[in-house]
């Protein structure tokens, strides 16, 4: 037994007034047999990762502004678009933020940086708690900057509309469907756009919304769609629904694999 | 950011307390649709069980006779059904009970 624990004054969680106002909103959702969408019923709010479920959790962190976002990583679409192409992919995430600072404190994301400086940065290695790491594929990724940063098109980027942006963004060798909505996400603040990571898409396929036939390189619109329709039909903003969602998938993993290996 | 596994960062939504044992989780609500007839019959310090209908759920608080009282909603929904799965018992003591409103605080026995 571990007596410090047992003697430490417990936080105590206050969730009492949470209930008190959404209560209203709590009764207006559909009891759990009605239909959702097609083929998906709402399901028990009380039951983990049905549609009801989902929006009882947004109506609760929605309340007090628990949901504290700042997507933006640069303060320029250059800087976006390198701190995304930095990311992903099983890089660790400390290593692609120490790798974007690097390259920011050697000025070198803008317009015309070579290859070679590229390279050279992400060579070198980092810190990490103390220890050193090397950033994974800095050839690959150097090569993707370089070729994004020396484009004769860069003072064309469409900034003002999120699509065009989104598909601007397409065209940039490394980046595929879902680095450009995260990119356009981050940078506009979209909420025409959704970053379909393993976790939202684990929780669609949990609800009925996606299939396992699905590709989620292939069928990325799709699946976008279906995903921004979902957040529409609840009247959620997608952009929160992706963050809450992703948090408590991560938390959740053994029972998430448990409902998905009950679905199939 | 968020919901980008493997990216550059993590999501941050705010969460009042996040206490890393489930023995320390201690969680003050009202019970969600609460069941007049149970609910009627419970005093200040009265004691519920808490269950789980399934690994997903729902949370259930029952009184000493088995009988559903209300069910449990909270931001750590996900942590209490892991905790609970995992082998601590919660039980819940009521606050007080206010037209057809049931508070419970919700702690590890």
């Amino acid at each position: 037994m571990n007596y410090q624990l047992r003697f430490e004054q417990p936080n105590i969680i206050e969730e009492t007034y949470l209930l008190e106002s959404i209560d209203n909103q709590i009764h207006e959702i559909p009891t759990p047999n009605i239909d959702f969408m097609p083929g998906v019923k709402w399901g028990n709010y009380g039951k983990l990762f049905t549609p009801a479920y989902w929006k009882v959790q947004y109506l609760m962190f929605s309340d007090n502004n628990k949901f504290d976002i700042d997507y933006q990583l640069g303060e320029n679409i250059y800087e976006e678009v390198v701190a995304c192409l930095l990311g992903g992919f099983g890089l660790k995430s400390e290593i692609g933020l120490a790798a974007f600072q690097r390259l920011k404190l050697k000025n070198q994301i803008r317009p015309g940086t070579s290859f070679i400086d590229l390279l050279s940065s992400l060579k070198e290695p980092f810190s990490n708690n103390g220890k050193k790491a090397r950033y994974r594929f800095p050839n690959q990724k150097a090569k993707y900057i370089s070729e994004f940063l020396n484009r004769g098109d860069l003072d064309t980027i469409p900034l003002n509309d999120d699509i065009l942006l989104r598909d601007w963004l397409l065209s940039i060798n490394g980046v595929g469907p879902k680095t450009a909505a995260w990119i356009t996400r981050n940078y506009l603040n979209s909420e025409n756009v959704a970053i379909i990571d393993i976790h939202i898409y684990r929780a669609c396929l949990i609800m009925g919304l996606y299939t396992k036939n699905y590709d989620v390189q292939k069928d990325y619109v799709k699946l976008e769609k279906i995903f921004l329709d979902f957040c529409g039909k609840l009247n959620v903003q997608p952009s929160k629904m992706d963050a809450l969602i992703w948090l408590q998938m991560k938390e959740a993993n053994r029972n998430v694999l448990k409902l998905i290996k009950d679905k199939n | 950011m968020s919901g980008s596994s493997g990216d550059g960062g993590i999501p941050s939504i705010n969460r009042p307390n996040q206490n890393e044992n489930c023995e320390g989780l201690v969680i003050n609500t009202n019970l969600a649709s609460p069941q007049a007839e149970v609910i009627e019959i419970l005093n200040q310090g009265d004691i519920l069980t808490i269950t789980i209908a399934s690994d997903q759920g729902p949370i259930q608080a029952l009184n000493q006779e088995g009988n559903l009282a209300g069910n449990i909603i909270s931001r750590e929904q996900v942590k209490l059904l892991n905790c609970i799965i995992a082998g601590t018992t919660y039980e819940a003591e009521i606050l007080s009970v206010i037209n057809g409103q049931c508070k419970v605080q919700i702690r590890s026995i």
